[in-house]
């Protein structure tokens, strides 16, 4: 047995290759079990202990950490160590460790915003999203420098820091909440002395000192504050000939009286830093059915500018240095001049669609016959519609044509009910229009095919339907025209062109509208699907609905 | 013989017939798909190839992976200023930009594509000289005007690299191997400008009058070009009397004017480019396009002109609308969608395709030296009439409207600088200057005027970020770009620019 033989003689060595393979075989493969080797926020300051080493202990004593370094989407503003020593000696304590758990827990929770953040998204005003803690925080620039700002209590160290999940921004100041309300902020102020008496009196400084949580739309106010000097030179040399002045019943706690009314006037809805004044052009006011505008002239934001009836009046500019305070319930800015509410009548609107800013600057084109231009999505700020393939034009009428519109001009658009090809809406901003009951005329060149158009008023549809095919009843003339909707607005006597009723619109604020034409009903294919608008009327319903009539060199003939 | 020994020999005949015809190359190290420098620099022609390869760099990136540099040098110039406006497409660094909220992370930083042609002029600068020991037939003077248009070719690269990032890396040898890439710091601005006058004197000396082909010379670098781009550098370093002296040089050479305001106006100056009116341009044309067609126009247009360049800078008279600034509508713009109409039109109202987008870049034009030496004028003093007249000669060829003449007192700086400065808006509006103007003018006399810059950007930037904007301009070293963040990983020497650490 030669083999056995051969075995008896190398089994050692037989058993120590098994061994040396046991050995080596069967090491247990290391699979990764994340997807990134990307750190989250709290390891992230873990790995830098001589900045964070604070931070991250009164993260952990808060029991913040876990959520924190777990998945999600988080931006936090990070205090590094020297900024916890400056907190820490201002409230007398040595460490973290000493403070209040809830407390602490507060104060963290403010440096903490649910969704990442970064520094280009930062405005003059507050951030888009609130902290956890509940407040906003705002930024800014520090002049000079050029320093990000944050809650103007903290310069950035070091922006846009990204971990696996969120953003840290190092600051160098622990950022604290407000504590006060608008109301308590005011009242310590001796500049304002006038404001908050009237706030007292009236009633609405209970409005501003409360903290309204269950009503999540009247969590926020923002006041519009003038200060005493600026009533003194108003011509109120006490608070006594101040309230004389206005408080017409006798009791200012009467919603109807003027002073009531005059203190509702100056406080918005929602938290508005001036960031957030001059994104938009009107703002709601706790006064009912009133708004403030804004506008932006250079740097000064203007209150209240505004041509209204063909009379300028100057606007009220906002004192940006003593303004953007923050409160616990919102914010409040200081007027340098009176902010007055307006009591206005209701007066008539011709709103030439044709006649956009935007078209006006053309002048080669803008009331220049035989000239057409039509228009994309985004070009025109006033006017949207749903289908960005379908084009508006702008048409002014060549001298031969027989059409007759107001400065023969109009603004036509492309309506079918469900086609791909043209819109099915279609959205103007209108101008100014005071608050009050107004009939809404359309002027507008009858088509051959026609759509059946339906207006609507801030998102109202108005009764009646506008048939864009029908001929006028030429029998019919005067008042026993406009009895069935329809009237002239032509200087001539064309059946063309005429004016058709939408209904009557309650226009609730004294503010600019958005007035939207809906197709409602197919009518078929056809070049003449194209509306041809001449300009919309709002007349209120007790004015004459009937004159002026309109010429196409632009006459009114009263 | 054994048949054995038959089929055994003629094997080894074989195999050695085969080594001896294959692979005659096998030892050599050189590319066979290229060209090496020690192949190369062998003649004059190959100069001459190599001066107009650092031509074309200005038109594109060869590889095609960057934006093309007057891409840049467009965005650069106009996106911080107050004449643009957003489209559709606008890209978020762009946006970012236009906020005043440049990072270092954004793309529109890079500034590969400079030192790319720097690259290009440093390897003539250093190569071409050994060709004259080579090719009999090359004089020194041609090999002078060859590497005065290199030099000056570096020169102007960086200037715009000073006038965007400040400080940056001064490198003035060739990369031509591996050996030679080096991580050199930053140099200051001041040492790189003087720098710069050392190679645009070194191109002034040297440098040919004509190339005797009127296209050519304004593709390429003629003494005119040289002495427009130190007028330039005297202007930004504060030097006026040299500038006027520049400027008169180009001035009484009578070898340009201004193209007479007509109907053909547009299409001779902008659409067919290399006019009487040109010093430099970079030349495209319908086999190299360059990128503007895209961007500023169709449904995704990144980049439109701002309703505020029609309404103020040119005005618009409501009563009378034949009285019109040429350089406006139909011009610099076209306004029934603010589309920036120098890139995109052949006349006032027709426009190019998109296969015809081959409108040039202009580096230098006649009004603009006109307009440069008011400039230089006004700060001399006492010369303020002077600078009026050049201006009302560009004015008039353009029939800028009255509502733009602010009749200005010649004697006084600041009034002047402000009109000045406007007319340069008017008359070089999207040619990418207008935010180095707004800068030159700001900072003079150590920021003297930078109520210009920031009243600029109270204008242009959005209300929400409006005061934030304001306040990072009062750091002048907001004024400057950051290093794009990659330069830095690449390079451990750099280190980023003040504003943005």
């Amino acid at each position: 047995m030669p083999q056995m033989k051969i075995f008896e003689q190398h089994k050692w060595s037989v058993c120590f290759c098994f061994l040396l393979l046991g050995l080596f075989a069967c090491k247990k493969q290391q699979f990764d079990l994340l997807t990134t080797t990307d750190v989250n926020i709290v390891d992230f300051l873990r790995k830098s202990p001589d900045q964070y080493s604070e931070l991250v202990k009164a993260l952990d004593r808060t029991n913040i950490s876990p959520f924190l370094n777990a998945y999600g989407t988080y931006t936090l503003f990070a205090p590094n160590n020297a900024a916890f020593k400056i907190y820490l000696t201002s409230i007398g304590k040595n460490s973290v460790d000493e403070m209040d758990v809830d407390a602490l827990k507060d104060l963290m929770r403010l440096h903490i915003i649910n969704d990442t953040i970064r520094s280009t998204s930062f405005t003059d005003g507050k951030l888009y999203a609130p902290t956890m803690q509940g407040q906003f925080l705002t930024t800014g620039v520090q002049p000079e420098t050029g320093a990000t700002v944050i809650n103007r209590q903290a310069i950035s160290v070091e922006l846009n820091q990204l971990t696996g999940n969120g953003y840290v921004h190092t600051v160098d100041h622990v950022l604290l909440a407000a504590t006060l309300t608008v109301a308590k902020q005011i009242e310590a102020n001796a500049k304002y002395s006038y404001f908050t008496q009237a706030l007292k009196e009236t009633g609405w400084y209970d409005t501003l000192n409360a903290i309204n949580t269950t009503d999540t739309t009247r969590r926020w106010k923002t006041l519009l504050l003038e200060s005493d000097s600026v009533l003194k030179v108003a011509g109120f040399p006490t608070y006594a000939s101040f309230k004389a002045k206005y408080s017409k019943t006798g009791n200012p706690k009467n919603p109807d009286d003027s002073l009531n009314l005059y203190m509702a006037y100056h406080i918005l809805w929602d938290i508005k830093y001036i960031a957030d004044i001059v994104s938009f052009t009107s703002h709601n006011t706790y006064a009912p059915q009133q708004v403030v505008t804004q506008m932006l002239d250079g740097t000064n934001v203007l209150m209240n500018q505004a041509t209204f009836n063909n009379v300028f009046e100057k606007g009220i500019p906002i004192n940006r240095t003593t303004s953007d305070m923050p409160a616990t319930n919102g914010v409040f800015h200081n007027l340098n001049g009176q902010l007055l509410l307006k009591k206005r009548d209701p007066f008539r609107v011709d709103f030439d669609i044709a006649a956009q800013p935007e078209i006006i600057k053309l002048t080669s084109i803008y009331r220049k016959p035989g000239k057409t231009q039509t228009f994309a999505l985004g070009q025109l700020k006033d006017v949207t519609w749903q289908n960005v393939n379908s084009l508006p034009q702008y048409t002014s009428e060549a001298a031969t044509t027989g059409n007759f519109y107001w400065w023969d001009d109009h603004f036509d658009f492309n309506m079918r009910f469900n086609n791909a090809a043209a819109n099915n809406w279609i959205e103007f901003k209108t101008p100014l229009i005071v608050k009050g009951k107004y009939k809404v005329w359309v002027c507008f060149r009858r088509a051959s095919v026609g759509q059946y158009i339906q207006l609507s008023f801030d998102g109202t549809p108005t009764p009646k339907l506008i048939d864009l095919t029908t001929a006028l009843n030429g029998a019919l003339a005067g008042a026993a025209l406009e009895a069935t909707g329809y009237k002239r607005y032509t200087v001539v006597t064309t059946s063309n062109n005429y004016a058709m009723l939408a209904g009557i619109v309650d226009v609730a604020t004294t503010d600019r509208h958005t007035l939207r034409f809906t197709c409602v009903k197919d009518q078929g294919s056809g070049a003449n699907n194209t509306s041809t608008v001449d300009f919309v009327q709002f007349i209120p319903v007790d004015f004459d609905q009937q004159r002026p009539l309109f010429g196409r060199d632009g006459t009114i003939l009263q | 013989m054994t048949k054995r020994k038959i089929i055994v020999g003629f094997t080894i005949v074989l195999a050695f017939s085969m080594l001896a015809t294959s692979c005659k190359k096998w030892m050599t190290l050189q590319p066979q798909d290229g060209i090496t420098r020690q192949e190369f620099w062998q003649t004059k022609e190959q100069i001459q190839s190599a001066v107009t390869g650092s031509y074309a760099s200005l038109l594109g990136d060869p590889t095609g992976n960057d934006k093309p540099l007057s891409e840049y040098l467009f965005l650069w110039g106009e996106l911080r200023a107050d004449m643009i406006t957003n489209g559709l497409g606008v890209t978020n660094d762009e946006l970012d930009i236009i906020n005043v909220n440049t990072l270092p992370t954004n793309a529109n930083t890079k500034w590969a594509s400079v030192y790319r042609t720097i690259n290009y002029c440093n390897t003539i600068i250093d190569f071409a000289p050994s060709v004259i020991n080579n090719d009999k037939t090359l004089t020194q003077v041609q090999l002078n005007a060859y590497l005065a248009e290199a030099r000056a070719l570096r020169g102007l690269m960086y200037f715009y690299l000073v006038k965007s990032f400040r400080d940056v890396p001064l490198k003035l040898k060739a990369t031509s191997s591996d050996q030679d890439l080096q991580q050199i710091p930053k140099t200051s601005a001041d040492t790189i400008l003087k720098v710069i006058l050392a190679d645009l004197k070194y191109a002034d000396s040297n440098a040919v009058f004509s190339y005797g082909n009127s296209m050519v010379d304004k593709g390429r670098i003629t003494k005119y070009t040289v002495k427009a781009m130190l007028a330039d550098v005297y202007l930004w370093m504060d030097n006026y009397t040299d500038a006027v002296d520049a400027c008169n040089f180009i001035i009484n050479s009578n070898q340009f004017g201004l193209i007479k305001g007509d109907d053909g106006w547009f299409n001779t100056l902008y659409f067919k480019g290399n006019s009487a009116e040109s010093i430099f341009e970079f030349q495209y044309d319908n086999q190299k396009l360059n990128s503007f067609f895209s961007m500023l126009t169709t449904n995704r247009g990144r980049i439109y002109a701002s309703p505020y360049v029609m309404d103020q800078i040119y005005t618009i008279d409501y009563v009378d609308d034949t009285k019109k600034d040429i350089r406006g509508e139909g011009a610099s713009i076209r306004t029934s969608d603010n589309a920036i109409w120098k890139y995109l039109g052949v006349t006032s109202n027709t426009g190019r395709t998109q296969d015809a987008s081959f409108a040039h870049w202009f580096v230098y034009r006649y009004a603009d030296i006109l307009l440069m030496k008011a400039e230089a004028l006004n700060q001399i003093g006492g010369r303020g009439t002077e600078a009026i007249q050049l201006i009302n000669t560009i004015r008039n060829r353009a029939g800028a409207l009255a509502a733009t003449n602010t009749n200005p007192d010649p004697s006084n700086k600041n009034d002047m600088t402000d009109y000045i400065l406007a007319e340069r808006a008017r008359e070089l509006s999207f040619e990418g200057k207008r935010w180095y103007d707004v800068l030159r003018n700001a900072k003079r006399n150590n920021y003297e005027r930078k109520d210009i810059l920031l009243n600029m950007v109270s204008r242009s930037a959005p209300g929400a970020r409006q005061q934030s904007a304001i306040n990072k301009y009062k750091n002048p070293d907001a004024h400057y770009f950051p290093i794009y963040f990659n330069e830095l990983l690449l390079n451990p020497n750099l280190v980023q620019n003040p504003f943005y650490k």
